[in-house]
């Protein structure tokens, strides 16, 4: 029985020409294979979404079920000695990127699409000085401008990022600056020419907790006051209440759930959903209830997985979720909530 | 550390070396049994003095030690045995010039064609490009230099006189023994830098660059290229070592009127002097070049600052 | 923790790693063969390598003589094999010298620490910064050459990248596992530390001897061609290369063979260093 992942949203119409600074991003049944040493890792499994200008969407998943694998392919930046992709469409404003000579994918990159990592200090060369970085990124899409112009830019990037002393942060190398500092520089440099679409790769998971609270903040305030779109990935829920308007639960490769926030917390309805979000530790319960934890663990993703991935672990799997990848239906890729099955689904649930 | 003390330091050291290996030298001579005529057939008793006070060997040692350090000082390496009435750094003088020539040329090639073949095969990393260079590069090590020249000689030269077996003089005569002399330290270059260069395009800040926009020619030249060279820079020791040492058979090969050719000739004929003399100016030639790549490395790489 | 345990599984994943690597595969059974055929190789052929055959001189290959003869009529086939057992014999040897000189040197200068451990390697950096050739062949041409003066002069300078690296290695382990180790198990701090020292410094012991081989065998070569090497009615492909050097012209297979054997050699030894190389690097472990 052939699946194929497709996506469809009843609730959302596209409203193309309605924001000019808009950035509409599609992505189609997306599979990246990574080969390490030899062996054959399929990272990314058929994933689809999208992205509507103006928005903020989350992309939740533990470590290593491949969100950020899933980011770097967006903009083809996988090295071709380390992976492949294999199958998909990332169609932006229409034109699939997917298609594109790297030439051309370059004139995407940074311009239309920025992206910040989770390591900041590394993503800076360390031989440059912080400001010099900005004024090459910002002179490297603005060709007419003037190295004066580039340096007053800098500075006020610098100074929207919120960084203390924008002069003297300017000439100082990146070992020079705290992690937080060097995230906001990340900002500022791939705010440098004015992307619509931003990609954030955990950038906050290195940093303190304080912290966290400032990028992120920094971050919405920067996405409303520019009308960009922002892809935020993370692997802690905790961090998207408050923060996205989406969220995308990522499990070994596949999306097996889409919902807003409010609903996502409120209404969870994949069961690794629910089971995460029961194994976020509480403060109001007792001090000796145990902690939730999700028995077993992710499948080997070099294998082939017939069926739902969340499956070996799941609380309510029915028969046929193992030999039967489910489709996405109502934003979520679970049998339990195939209408089809609506009835087995009493017979089998457990809570 | 500032500069100037890192200066002073290696200073101090290149001249203590020099006094280590002058002192090596001289010890060597002296220490083993015989003297240098006791190789030729039997001297008269009178001849046989007059030949030891003329060359001061009937002094008492530290006398002649003393001796050869002053004459060292002044750049007198005394007179070669064989050949009368030359002294031995007049024959340097001559010969080091060619010698000089061959070695630049070498050096240049090795440099040039090992980091673009090294360059280009870290950035093909995996594909064709990346396995028939490193390929090369490990052939270009297992095959000896003096080899090499033998068989370029005969393929260039004898079969198919393209260029000329051997002799000095133009440009052309040059052309056969620096490609000889510089294969191995190319394949050696050549492996250095694509080590170096895969290791610095896996750093996040160069993927960062490149989701940035950035083309892979800016990308090179802003971020790549000044980490590339510190590893090539401390190869240039060794690489001139190996060069001078190469040079010996090469010359002798093609002919050439070095002075690796005089050295050579000088351990051929046994004539002691000179092999100490040369042996002597090369040394220090060398010391010299790894102490100018010291200082290069200090003011390149402010790591080596931190760590001193 | 046991400490046979932990090292076992290490090299097991390590010669499987080799295995894996198809170029360092070729190196070894090249190696392989070269070795029998040095052995064994001479029995095809019925004239020896000193036979001298004063009618049959400089004749190019053929069925009687599979190599050629050489300027006395001798039988190059012959010749190279007795070439190949010299040369490996005198890289070998010297490659093995200098591991057991090296290993000494620096695992003393190692644990000691200190400042003896600093005069120590400060006297290698001045020892190494005198060109090694040069020492070579001053040394070689007052003591006359022959094989036992080859490969002293060999080991006179290569010890010291042995020591180096295995200072290396016990400088780090004393840092890393000596602290934590004395605290947690208080096992003896000798026996950690050899332990570890096995584990880690093994595989480059291995592939640092297996990478000095191809270097001692080109000096030996060089060294021979200077008319340094071992002497007449010996031959190792050095000298018999430079003896086949004059007559290139007309007679080239006198230097092609040995010329090619030495390549070969090398390019084998290369080859196989590399390998283990990769094969025993630490951070390629799963």
């Amino acid at each position: 029985m052939p699946l194929i992942r497709g996506y469809v949203d009843e609730d959302f119409i596209p409203q193309k020409g309605e924001n000019m600074k808009a950035a509409e991003l599609e992505v189609h049944n997306l599979r990246v294979t990574f080969t390490p040493k030899g062996r054959k890792v399929q990272a990314v499994r058929g994933v689809t979404f999208n992205i509507k200008p103006n928005e903020r969407v989350a992309i939740v998943g533990e470590s290593g079920c491949g969100k950020s694998q899933m980011a770097r392919a967006l903009v083809q930046l996988i090295p071709s000695h380390a992976g492949k992709i294999e199958e998909g469409k990332v169609l932006y404003d229409g034109v699939n990127l997917l298609s594109l000579t790297e030439k051309e994918m370059r004139r995407y990159r940074g311009r239309e699409i920025g992206m910040i990592f989770q390591d900041a200090r590394a993503s800076l060369s360390p031989l440059i000085t912080v400001g010099d970085q900005i004024v090459e990124a910002y002179m490297d899409h603005h060709p007419l401008a003037t190295k004066k112009e580039a340096k007053s830019r800098a500075l006020e990037l610098l100074e929207l990022v919120q960084i203390e002393d924008p002069l003297r942060s300017f000439g100082q190398y990146p070992h020079e600056l705290s992690g937080g500092m060097c995230q906001r520089v990340m900002i500022a440099l791939a705010l440098a020419p004015d992307p619509k679409l931003l990609i954030a790769d955990e950038p906050t998971t290195a940093l303190d907790v304080t912290i966290q609270a400032q990028i992120l903040d920094l971050l919405k305030r920067i996405q409303e006051q520019f009308g960009m779109s922002i892809l935020f990935i993370t692997h802690d829920f905790s961090l998207l209440s408050g923060f996205c308007h989406r969220a995308l639960v990522m499990y070994a490769g596949e999306i097996v759930e889409e919902a807003n926030i409010q609903e996502l917390f409120k209404n969870p309805k994949h069961p690794y959903t629910k089971a995460l979000l029961r194994s976020i530790p509480r403060l109001d319960l007792p001090k000796s209830s145990p902690l939730e934890v999700i028995e077993g663990n992710p499948p080997d993703l070099s294998k082939p997985i017939p069926g739902c991935p969340f499956q070996p672990r799941c609380k309510f799997k029915t028969l046929q979720c193992a030999s039967f990848s489910p489709p996405m239906i109502n934003r979520v890729a679970c049998w339990l909530y195939d209408p089809r099955f609506k009835d087995k689904y009493e017979l089998f649930t457990s809570s | 550390m500032s500069w100037a003390y890192y200066l002073t330091y290696k200073f101090f050291t290149l001249i203590f070396s020099l006094f280590l290996v002058a002192t090596a030298t001289f010890v060597l001579m002296h220490v083993i049994p015989g003297d240098p005529f006791s190789q030729e057939q039997t001297i008269p008793e009178e001849i046989l003095k007059s030949l030891m006070s003329h060359y001061e060997l009937d002094q008492p040692l530290y006398k002649q030690y003393i001796h050869y350090l002053k004459g060292l000082i002044r750049f007198d390496l005394g007179p070669s045995f064989k050949y009368e009435g030359r002294m031995i750094q007049d024959i340097i003088r001559e010969g080091f010039g060619v010698s000089a020539t061959l070695g630049a040329l070498a050096l240049i090639i090795s440099i040039v064609a090992g980091g673009t073949l090294g360059s280009l095969a870290a950035l093909c990393r995996g594909k064709w490009q990346d396995w028939l260079s490193m390929l090369m590069a490990v052939i270009g090590m297992s095959v000896p230099s003096f080899i090499l020249a033998t068989l370029l000689q005969y393929v260039f030269a004898m079969k198919f006189n393209l260029l000329p077996i051997a002799r000095w003089g133009e440009f052309r005569h040059m052309i056969l023994p620096a490609v000889s002399l510089s294969a191995f330290p190319t394949a050696f270059i050549a492996r250095l830098v694509r080590s170096n260069m895969v290791e610095i395009l896996e750093q996040e800040y160069i993927v960062a660059a490149k989701a940035r926009g950035l083309g892979t020619s800016k990308i090179l030249l802003r971020h790549v290229v000044k980490n590339c060279i510190l590893p090539v820079l401390s190869y240039l020791g060794p690489l001139f070592a190996s060069i001078i040492t190469g040079s010996f058979v090469i010359e002798k090969i093609f002919g050439i009127p070095g002075l690796g050719g005089w050295f050579v000739m000088s351990i051929t004929n046994r004539d002691y002097t000179m092999i100490m003399g040369i042996t002597l100016f090369y040394s220090a030639i060398l010391m010299i070049a790894v102490f100018i790549v010291d200082l290069l490395s200090f003011s390149i790489d402010p790591r080596i600052r931190r760590n001193q | 923790m046991n400490a046979t345990n932990c090292t076992l599984p290490y090299f097991r994943e390590s010669i499987f790693r080799l295995k894996e690597n198809r170029a360092a595969m070729v190196g070894l059974w090249l190696l392989i063969f070269l070795f029998i055929a040095a052995v064994i190789a001479p029995f095809f052929t019925p004239y020896s390598y000193y036979e001298t055959h004063l009618s049959l001189k400089n004749y190019p290959p053929s069925k009687e003589f599979w190599f050629g003869t050489d300027e006395l009529g001798r039988n190059v086939f012959s010749r190279i094999w007795l070439g190949a057992r010299i040369s490996l014999f005198v890289g070998i040897s010297a490659a093995f010298i200098d591991m057991i000189i090296g290993v000494i040197y620096g695992a003393f200068a190692g644990f000691i620490g200190g400042k003896i451990d600093e005069m120590m390697m400060r006297f290698c950096d001045i020892l190494n910064s005198l060109p090694q050739l040069l020492i070579v062949i001053i040394l070689l041409v007052l003591m006359g050459p022959g094989l036992t003066t080859i490969i002293l002069a060999l080991t006179l300078t290569g010890w010291i990248n042995m020591a180096r690296i295995i200072r290396g290695h016990i400088h780090q382990i004393k840092h890393l596992d000596f602290v934590m180790a004395a605290k947690a198990l208080g096992a003896s701090r000798f026996r950690i530390l050899t332990h570890h020292l096995i584990t880690n410094a093994v595989g480059s012991i291995i592939t640092t001897v297996t990478l000095t081989i191809p270097g001692a065998i080109f000096t030996e070569s060089f060294l021979s061609f200077l008319g340094l090497g071992v002497q007449a009615p010996m031959a190792s492909w050095g000298t018999m290369a430079s003896d086949g050097l004059p007559a290139l012209r007309f007679y080239p297979w006198r230097l092609f063979f040995p010329a090619f054997f030495i390549s070969v050699t090398m390019f084998a030894f290369n080859l196989l260093g590399d390998g283990l190389r990769d094969a025993f690097d630490p951070r390629l472990r799963r």
